[in-house]
């Protein structure tokens, strides 16, 4: 019992201060480009636009159907506007297959390897896929599983966050 | 009570502040994933009734983040542990904490971290909650990036093992230098070399005056990518390390990992050899299973989502194995004769893993030829994934898969070798565009072990908060009892946040990563799982 009772009064605990400081500084972490450069995680989202960010592994099905049908919606949209990054969460078992399937799906999204999860543990995504909408240097809404259909969803939200800022 | 009071005025307070100016004073961020299960006696499967009919284990992580600083915790409590985990965790501890500075040319971590040395080879701390595995580092981690394209890396410290600390202590050095392209804009072309050495030290009580308390592994690596082309290698020695887990062998060990990808439009090739002897390595000489590990030797080998492509999965021999994969990816395109109005993908991929050729043998030492592979076959799988989408509606994907699995060598003891034949076929009806119905169904021919399998899974999903499924795996080809692994759940979704509920029937299974395994009793019962980030 006294085990339960100090369980959650940290979990009470964290869950009040999140709410009142979650959801907007980003993480300072390093990531690799698909070539294997070290880079800085801030530095692929400092485009000017709103970025969609999606985790996912080669081993993930619901992952590379979101992946899919992510980049048929943002082949009808202004790519000047938002932008999609797909950072890969595969291990070394793996890691090897990202480009080839890649580039046989015909992606032509920004594709980043983290694979000891240095950026999804900062992130603190547990399962994947899970998608952020990052705007203007600032997490806005984020997401995890993939169910058909989701992707109009998804849409809806970051027209929501974008509309501000049409001229 | 008066907890709970200071714990509400500090919420308060912290809301309060963030309304003034949101994000002066850091940023908390965090998650939450919670795996319940209520286990009921079923005398089909053999499963072994726990004394505690619910098992349960919990993960909070939170991260406060200000400016270039960051600190962070997890505490975990096991209110008993799910059946599998070690009793041992029959606890709930705050297990991580730590302080971390990440600058342009200075990194700092004082505490507890994970880290990875080239593919991990030497070194690589990691967490997997389903596997139980979390061998975070605890002490000091500095990186240092003198130049652009030069980083280095020090690490010192103690690993976690369950809720204590490891016996021995680590210290590693890691150097990456891109020799091509130190601009990060320029992906044309790259060349990198890169070096580590880890030195793992445990105080030695034993009688022998020869032994040595320190075992040193050193890796070299070098990788060129261009448009095209990519190949890499990297090498590990390792030095004399008789323990507990290897059998007291005490040959150096070694390990050489080759990997070269080819790209074309429509079409991505990979190849990858790997050589392991002797590369168990650990920072307690006294570990077994999943305990204490410092490297990461993964399976090489398709990791398959289907139900029944992972019942003879194979765990990498860090004892001695030599083998590769290969993998094609291709895409034909649309309105061509294979590729109808909407194109097909084909995925194709084959594993071979064999013995190493031993030129001579004594109970704690053997002597091998490195470039050629010894007769025992130990796991092969040959497959072909299609998926061709058919309209805006019907989505279909179609696997044939043939494996060769060395049980003996694999889960230990004396059985037959396996061979089976996998064939899955998988249809997805989007009947609106947020509602869509999965059927898969799925058979495993073999004449061994436990003969044939049959699977069916059918899923409902409402996008974008439920979803509903219903599966069974009936093993109709047994000799003894026939058993239905059925089950059944639904998930609710809402943005971060996910509720699983489940009831069913999990076979007994070894479930395997990074060369190591844990055995996943047969079990029974209501699962309640919970992921949440914030």
């Amino acid at each position: 019992m006294i085990i339960i009772s100090r369980f959650l009064s940290i979990f009470i605990t964290v869950l009040l201060f999140e709410n009142a400081w979650s959801q907007s500084a980003l993480p300072t972490v390093p990531i690799k480009n698909i070539n294997g450069s070290v880079i800085s995680f801030s530095s692929i989202i400092d485009t000017g636009k709103t970025v969609v960010v999606s985790f996912w592994a080669t081993w993930c099905v619901p992952c590379i159907d979101e992946l899919d049908a992510l980049q048929e919606k943002f082949e009808e949209n202004d790519p000047s506007r938002i932008e999609l990054i797909a950072i890969s969460t595969d291990e070394a078992r793996t890691v090897q297959k990202v480009k080839p399937m890649a580039r046989s799906r015909g992606w032509n999204f920004k594709i980043f390897l983290d694979e000891n999860n240095e950026v999804r543990r900062a992130f603190n995504v547990s399962i994947i896929p899970h998608v952020l909408i990052i705007h203007k240097g600032r997490l806005v809404f984020q997401k995890t599983g993939y169910l058909p259909g989701d992707e109009d969803i998804l849409f809806e939200k970051i027209n929501g966050v974008t509309i501000n800022d049409s001229p | 009570m008066k907890n709970l009071c200071l714990i509400i005025l500090l919420g308060l307070s912290g809301s309060g502040w963030a309304q003034v100016d949101p994000g002066r004073y850091g940023h908390i961020n965090g998650s939450f994933e919670s795996n319940n299960q209520l286990y009921v006696k079923d005398n089909k499967t053999n499963a072994v009734f726990p004394q505690d009919r619910i098992g349960s284990n919990n993960y909070l992580k939170a991260d406060y983040r200000f400016q270039k600083f960051s600190a962070g915790f997890q505490y975990e409590a096991y209110l008993p542990s799910l059946q599998g985990y070690p009793f041992t965790l029959n606890d709930a501890r705050l297990v991580q904490k730590y302080i971390s500075y990440e600058g342009a040319k200075l990194g700092l971590t004082v505490g507890n971290f994970y880290d990875q040395l080239g593919s991990g080879l030497v070194f690589r701390s990691w967490e997997n909650r389903p596997l139980g595995i979390n061998n975070s580092m605890e002490g000091v981690r500095i990186n240092v990036r003198p130049l652009q394209n030069l980083d280095l890396k020090f690490i010192y410290g103690k690993q976690r093992k369950n809720f204590e600390k490891s016996d021995g202590i680590i210290r590693a050095a890691d150097i990456n230098w891109q020799l091509i392209n130190p601009s990060p804009d320029n992906n044309e072309k790259r060349f990198s070399i890169g070096a580590s050495l880890v030195s793992r030290y445990q105080q030695y009580t034993g009688p022998d005056i020869n032994f040595k308390p320190t075992v040193n592994a050193f890796s070299g690596r070098w990788e060129f990518v261009s448009i095209r082309h990519n190949v890499s290698a990297e090498f590990t020695r390792k030095s004399k390390d008789p323990h507990l887990a290897n059998l007291q062998y005490t040959n150096p060990g070694s390990a050489l990992l080759f990997n070269y990808g080819f790209l074309k439009k429509n079409m991505g090739f990979n190849l990858g050899l790997r050589r392991l002897q002797n590369m168990d390595f650990r920072t307690d000489r006294n570990a077994d299973q999943t305990l204490s590990l410092v490297n990461y030797i993964p399976a090489l080998t398709k990791q398959h989502e289907y139900y029944l492509s992972n019942i003879y999965v194979y765990n990498a021999q860090a004892f001695g194995e030599t083998g590769g994969q290969a993998d094609l990816y291709f895409h034909i395109p649309k309105n061509t004769k294979w590729g109808g109005k909407n194109g097909m993908m084909v995925s194709f991929n084959y594993s071979r893993y064999h013995s190493l050729k031993i030129i001579s043998q004594t109970p704690t030492s053997l002597k091998s030829s490195f470039f050629e592979a010894g007769e025992k076959l130990y796991y092969s799988d040959v497959n072909v994934l299609i998926k061709k989408k058919l309209s805006s509606r019907w989505t279909t994907s179609y696997l044939l898969q043939h494996v060769y699995y060395n049980k003996s060598i694999v889960e230990g003891g004396n059985y037959p070798d396996i061979r089976s034949t996998i064939a899955v076929a998988d249809i997805l009806f989007k009947y609106s565009p947020t509602k869509a119905m999965r059927t898969g169904l799925q058979h495993l021919f073999t004449r061994q072990d436990k003969g044939n399998w049959m699977g069916l899974i059918m899923e409902w999903t409402f996008a974008p908060h439920f979803s509903m499924v219903g599966s069974d795996m009936y093993n109709y080809g047994s000799a003894d009892v026939k058993v239905h692994y059925y089950n059944g759940g639904g998930s609710y979704s809402s943005g971060p946040h996910k509720l699983l509920l489940s009831y069913g029937r999990q076979r007994e299974g070894l479930m395997c990563a990074g060369g190591v395994c844990r055995l996943l009793p047969a079990a029974t019962g209501l699962n309640v799982s919970l992921t949440s980030s914030f």
